[in-house]
């Protein structure tokens, strides 16, 4: 039998016959459907993924009229990151003259809330010189990474040293400071570059340290809403599951640990998000058909809900895109077709 | 991390409506500004500029659109938007 060439998500190349491709599409959306309690895909989408991946072409994408806008996390740092010596501003402009970018994103190296509060004049220097030389809606974009917010890297007990010792009131006792002091920073920042005229805030890879970080990321929205009714602020995941690190936490009595997307999206839509990006992770040791089946199934539960607009995370190693700093054309255009004509994204 | 090539560039030809060489920007603030969903976003952009909602990501059309909008465009247009002579006779006349 015809063997068809497709990866691993780790990005290795593997050849895998129909049978295999179609069980391995069918366990992803089975896997997703039983862990979020929500529909698998139905045999007609299974098909069409069949389809894309036996399909013989290099490249593939969506068809005239179903094209999405796209919005980008650490955009510039990503040139910068490769060692082309250009500063942001260029790389700003290169986004947007080069790579056909809809939206362009400034971020600070660490791409931290909490240690551009101290730079933040810099970076409004930054953000006003992108402004004067670009044309398309500048997000200003970090992470609410409430890991630096205990010790050694910021004020609390760490949490994860207080756990092992049973000390489990002390270790949400400092979660709770910690989310504190995160809201500040996030406001702070987010409130300076909106003043020097960012069209929008990128809240990226919100939920890292799981069911608290989500939480100040929710608060944080909620206060600059209130304070700027129309600011744009993106709420990009980190994940498709939201960890119980705290385990008791709360966003309007609805418990944050162990949401998944399709609920992750309203608990956004309450707090006042424009735009939600949900992320679902890959399994490097599984197939790409494999999750890429259930990075949709996810994410078409939660289009199904939204009435914000959804911009699926697809950067490396999420949403079906392998796990490797250089993804291959074949699987990352095969990986956004389906994911924007299955779901009926808005972005990505 | 990603390469642009492999990520921006690739996810850009795939899926994306092409940034300021088409209406991508213009449909992206729409979802920006009024919360709107990806369809009504581009149905709103194309009744304003008078187009079909196709020609959105058509690069030729929306480039002569763009020109005539002054909405931005992607090379300079050099001299295009210079002084009026008269402004600078009058400056250097007060000057003298």
């Amino acid at each position: 039998m015809e063997k068809i060439m497709t990866r691993m998500g780790d990005g290795f190349p593997v050849e895998m016959s129909e049978s295999e491709i179609r069980s391995d599409l069918a366990a992803g959306t089975e896997d997703a459907a039983d862990r979020g309690k929500i529909a698998p895909l139905s045999k007609e989408e299974l098909q069409y993924l069949y389809d894309l991946f036996a399909s013989p072409y290099r490249f593939v994408s969506v068809e005239p009229g179903n094209e999405i806008v796209l919005s980008y996390d650490g955009g510039a740092l990503k040139i910068v990151r490769a060692a082309v010596n250009v500063d942001r501003v260029q790389a700003m402009q290169i986004h947007e003259k080069i790579l056909g970018a809809d939206t362009i994103e400034l971020g600070h190296v660490d791409y931290s809330f909490k240690p551009v509060k101290p730079i933040v004049g810099t970076e409004q220097t930054a953000l006003e010189q992108t402004l004067m030389v670009t044309h398309a809606p500048l997000f200003y974009g970090a992470m609410p990474n409430l890991g630096l917010y205990s010790q050694p890297d910021g004020p609390h007990p760490n949490p994860l040293d207080l756990l092992p010792l049973g000390k489990i009131d002390e270790a949400r006792e400092s979660y709770e400071m910690s989310v504190e002091d995160a809201v500040k920073d996030i406001v702070f920042v987010a409130s300076a570059m909106y003043d020097s005229g960012a069209d929008g805030i990128n809240m990226d890879t919100t939920g890292a340290a799981g069911d608290p970080d989500f939480l100040a990321g929710l608060k944080a929205a909620e206060i600059l809403k209130e304070k700027y009714p129309d600011i744009c602020i993106e709420l990009g995941m980190a994940g498709e599951f939201i960890l119980g690190l705290h385990g008791e936490l709360d966003y309007h009595g609805d418990r944050l640990a162990g949401m998944y997307p399709q609920d992750q999206v309203k608990m956004a839509e309450k707090a006042g998000f424009t735009i939600f990006g949900p992320v679902v992770n890959i399994k490097t040791s599984r197939s790409v058909p494999w999750n890429l089946s259930r990075a949709i199934t996810f994410t078409k539960a939660c289009c199904e809900v939204a009435n914000i607009p959804i911009h699926a995370n697809m950067g490396m190693g999420v949403g079906g895109v392998p796990m490797t700093p250089h993804p291959p054309l074949d699987i990352v255009s095969r990986a956004s077709k389906a994911m924007v004509e299955i779901c009926r994204l808005d972005g990505l | 991390m990603g390469d642009p090539l492999g990520m921006a560039i690739s996810h850009a030809i795939a899926s994306g409506m092409g940034g300021m060489r088409a209406a991508g920007d213009l449909v992206a603030r729409m979802q920006m500004t009024r919360g709107m969903k990806i369809d009504q976003a581009k149905a709103y952009v194309a009744d304003k500029l008078s187009i079909a909602v196709s020609d959105l990501t058509d690069p030729v059309i929306m480039t002569e659109i763009r020109q005539d909008l002054e909405i931005g465009s992607m090379y300079p247009l050099p001299g295009r938007f210079a002084l009026p002579r008269s402004w600078v006779l009058t400056s250097t006349a007060s000057d003298g």
